[in-house]
């Protein structure tokens, strides 16, 4: 009974104290006053002023070294985005020589080996960048084939290989009268085609080849009023490659073939 | 203009390089500190070199304080963390083992730090006075390390008994416990005091 009572006034002491209301507290504040050294203080204090100062020290340094090394790494990014750009027009160059184009010096030794077609020149400016070069070819041969969509009759450019096209352009306001010019087509075409950087494409270009040549001589047939035998051509054409889209200008010239 | 600001924002101050923002942290928390060790290893170089030890690592480490805890917490943390490393090092047996004798009244270990703040004017009351602090202190050495812990932290330093189990690594149940155990022992030592006092 008398534990009991003891608990219970512990308890509602422990109580009281929890809240701050025990003269326990009150004495004990009033006798501990334990206080470090001003010497200590003062130590302390100081250590955290060298710190401060050394870290202000330290962050400096540290701005100059990552400002150092922003800007190596801006130029290594200029340098590196410059060497990317160099290549991709290298790579382009090539893609555009492998898929047909020929090389700079084609054209030259294809005019140089048959001088008679004079007319057929390097489009190749002098002073121009090899790849700027492609990409003008490229330019060019993408309008080309746009304009043939357009084909008028006399007044129309000729049509350029799609496969091989632009190992030399064509003047635009010339019309393919010269059986010549038609045979130096043919001959520059094949010599293209026997080229090693073709040899790997060469079969589907042949295929290729031949439906434009058709198509070239259809042309050239209508260009000599030979409307009759232009007819015969077409069916045979339509006849080989019914999938084939043909110009819907030679069809209103030829039509009913 | 630092005597507004919580703990945590004078941490951060100090952090970006503000030194009187330490210097106001320090002046709220040094006597606390120290009072929590030397009423631990009661020895005034101990103490000093303890005290001394937390606030440098406070110092060095104050970038690694994080707002996921409060900056009294994580003191205290580091301080008790210190302690349990000094007992360690100097083997140093249980205060409550070491300080189980009665202290006799007319000796005081280190006491400059237990005259009372209020000086009685009549010899009997300095005397009575003296009584009573002595016996308190005599009942606080006698507590088992532990109880004496969570007493001071929540005595001294106003710690709450959630904060005393994070500080200690324990339960809340374990740590009211404790205090509940310490606070029962002191009042049994103080009976005739409290009444006195009362």
């Amino acid at each position: 009974m008398k534990k009991q009572s003891n608990n219970k006034q512990d308890d509602n002491f422990f109580d009281d104290y929890l809240e701050g209301k025990s003269s326990l507290s009150e004495i004990y504040q009033q006798i501990d006053s334990a206080e470090p050294s001003d010497k200590l203080n003062q130590s302390i204090l100081s250590a955290a002023r060298v710190s401060t100062e050394q870290t202000a020290i330290t962050k400096n340094s540290w701005t100059q070294t990552a400002s150092w090394a922003a800007s190596v790494a801006a130029i290594s990014l200029v340098g590196i985005l410059a060497h990317n750009t160099w290549q991709a027009e290298q790579d382009a160059a090539q893609t555009l020589e492998e898929d047909g184009l020929p090389s700079l010096s084609q054209p030259e030794r294809v005019l140089k080996a048959k001088p008679g077609k004079a007319e057929m020149e390097s489009s190749m400016p002098a002073g121009r960048s090899a790849p700027a070069h492609a990409r003008a070819k490229k330019n060019v041969l993408s309008n080309s084939a746009n304009d043939s969509r357009k084909l008028l009759y006399k007044s129309a450019p000729a049509p350029v290989m799609p496969s091989a096209p632009g190992y030399f352009e064509l003047n635009k306001t010339e019309s393919l009268s010269d059986k010549s010019q038609v045979q130096a087509f043919e001959d520059a075409h094949k010599e293209i085609l026997a080229s090693p950087a073709v040899e790997a494409k060469k079969i589907k270009q042949d295929r290729f080849s031949e439906q434009q040549i058709m198509l070239n001589k259809i042309i050239q047939l209508i260009d000599n009023n030979k409307i009759e035998q232009a007819q015969k051509l077409l069916f045979q054409f339509k006849t080989n490659y019914p999938n084939y889209p043909v110009d819907p200008v030679i069809l209103k010239h030829l039509s009913p073939y | 203009m630092a005597k507004n600001l919580t703990d945590e924002q004078l941490i951060h101050s100090y952090q970006k390089g503000d030194a009187e923002a330490f210097d106001e942290l320090y002046s709220r928390y040094k006597n606390a500190v120290y009072h929590y060790f030397f009423r631990q290893v009661h020895n005034t170089s101990a103490a000093d070199e303890l005290h001394q030890d937390v606030w440098l690592r406070i110092i060095k480490s104050s970038t690694d304080f994080k707002l996921q805890s409060g900056f009294k917490t994580w003191l205290y943390k580091i301080a008790h963390n210190r302690l349990i490393d000094y007992y360690r090092r100097s083997s140093r047996q249980p205060l409550h083992l070491v300080h189980n004798t009665i202290v006799d009244i007319n000796h005081e270990p280190d006491n400059k730090y237990d005259d009372s703040v209020n000086q009685p004017s009549e010899p009997d009351e300095i005397l009575q006075e003296q009584q009573v602090n002595q016996a308190l202190l005599t009942a606080l050495n006698s507590l088992p390390d532990e109880q004496k812990e969570v007493f001071l932290l929540h005595e001294r330093s106003g710690l709450t008994l959630q904060e005393i189990a994070i500080i200690t690594d324990n339960s809340f149940e374990s740590s009211k416990s404790r205090l509940r155990y310490a606070v029962k022992k002191l009042r049994q030592h103080m009976t005739q005091y409290l009444a006195v006092e009362r």
